[in-house]
């Protein structure tokens, strides 16, 4: 008997109180930042087993991102097919729908020679700042990657400043 | 190949793999192979060993060896990805046909072990995979050989999970006992193929659907008399209603099929 399937969630949400976000952004960073988190019982921060290979596929891919992968104790190895993405933290210069597009294509590539009924669920979390309503936002999604890649390819940018300003 | 394990003549499949290897171990030799040649030859190495490994997964299906065959099937399901990635090659055929097969096993929740590793060490250059001093993408082919991430230096397991899509479906939460009912649908499928009955090509597939049974313990009492489950509930009250029972049916679906026209 087939399990059911975990819903997808996907939210943006204003943050309040993220120190660590507030002191990266006010420090006029550019492009991307990979923030290694604490999972489990575990005290120090690492990062997902997908960190480094994403980061590199940005620089590949993308040369003109900058990326940066802030250090860390380890990476973390789930053995699941699910996509944990990093927390990152997006400078000004990088808009979250042109983060979402790096991710879906991404996993675009990687998951090129799927079979029938293969699924993998996608875990993303991005920081960044809502310039225009001048707040700090959350984009969260956990669900299946084709999910994802539409909710991807509905955030064209004008569209998206349309939605933040609707938001506000 | 193919005919020799349709026709359940699996160590005859095997010798023929063994020659293709053979064969394609020794193009792999020649002084002028470039690194586009060498990546078809090794796409073409996979499909080899994903008929080998068809072969196999068959022969422990027919065997009954089933945790056997699960392993096999899952390492020709990943074959079969790694064809697909690379290559043109039309391997509809097994993909639809080993699907349904992975759906005749009982094999539903998967365990994981969560582990952090200090870091990846590329299969090719030694370095660190995820640094820019390493030339190579994992997963991606350079001269016929491909990138791999072997993790480095365990500092401690994270977790276990009991998931259900997992990287690696071999690790299953197994079953003691192979004869037991959540067997009884490979198991037909195997008694099809062991028999004759059904070629290896035959079989494309599993049609799951309810029935509505007769109730093979239902008894038709007076209504005041006690229930016959034992209840002590009278049986007008209890299981008045349940003169037939809903199961679940699986139809195996099979199709005559030239297994020659499945390799291009």
């Amino acid at each position: 008997m087939p399990l059911p399937e975990p819903e997808n969630v996907c939210e943006i949400a204003a943050i309040e109180n993220d120190a660590d976000f507030l002191s990266f952004i006010e420090h006029g960073p550019s492009g991307i930042t990979f923030v290694p988190e604490r999972h489990g019982e575990s005290d120090d921060p690492v990062h997902t087993a997908h960190a480094g290979d994403f980061a590199k596929w940005i620089k590949s891919n993308d040369p003109q991102t900058r990326v940066t992968v802030l250090p860390a104790e380890g990476r973390l190895i789930r053995h699941s097919s699910d996509f944990w993405f990093p927390l990152v933290y997006l400078a000004n210069d990088v808009a979250l729908p042109i983060y979402l597009n790096l991710v879906a294509s991404y996993l675009y590539d990687k998951m090129s020679g799927r079979l029938r009924g293969d699924t993998s669920r996608v875990h993303v979390d991005a920081r960044y700042r809502d310039q225009k309503a001048g707040v700090e936002k959350r984009f969260k999604f956990e669900g299946d990657a084709d999910s994802f890649c539409q909710v991807a390819e509905k955030f064209e940018l004008k569209d998206f400043f349309v939605d933040q300003a609707a938001t506000d | 190949m193919l005919l020799s394990f349709n026709n359940c003549r699996f160590s005859e499949g095997r010798d023929q793999a063994a020659d293709l290897r053979a064969t394609l171990a020794a193009a792999k030799q020649q002084d002028a192979a470039g690194a586009d040649f060498l990546n078809d030859l090794f796409v073409l190495d996979r499909y080899v060993d994903f008929l080998a490994t068809y072969g196999e997964t068959w022969q422990a299906v027919i065997d009954k060896r089933f945790s056997d065959s699960w392993v096999h099937l899952q390492d020709a399901l990943d074959l079969l990805r790694v064809i697909k990635k690379f290559s043109d090659i039309d391997v509809a055929f097994f993909e639809d046909q080993l699907i349904e097969l992975e759906n005749a096993y009982p094999y539903a929740m998967f365990s994981s072990v969560g582990m952090t590793v200090s870091w990846f060490k590329c299969s090719l250059c030694g370095q660190d995979i995820d640094a820019d001093d390493c030339p190579h993408i994992r997963g991606e082919l350079y001269s016929g050989e491909m990138a791999q991430a072997v993790a480095q230096d365990v500092i401690g397991l994270s977790h276990v999970s009991l998931l259900k899509n997992p990287d690696d479906k071999r690790c299953v939460i197994s079953y003691g006992d192979e004869t037991a009912p959540p067997f009884n649908i490979i198991r037909y499928v195997s008694d099809l193929v062991a028999s004759g009955t059904a070629r290896i090509s035959d079989f494309r597939g599993l049609v799951f659907s309810k029935r509505t049974i007769p109730n093979p313990e239902y008894v038709e009492l007076d209504s005041s008399k006690p229930c016959f489950c034992g209840s002590g509930v009278r049986f007008d009250e209890c299981c008045v209603s349940k003169a037939s029972v809903e199961i679940d049916h699986v139809d195996v679906t099979t199709d005559p099929a030239d297994i020659g026209s499945a390799v291009v």
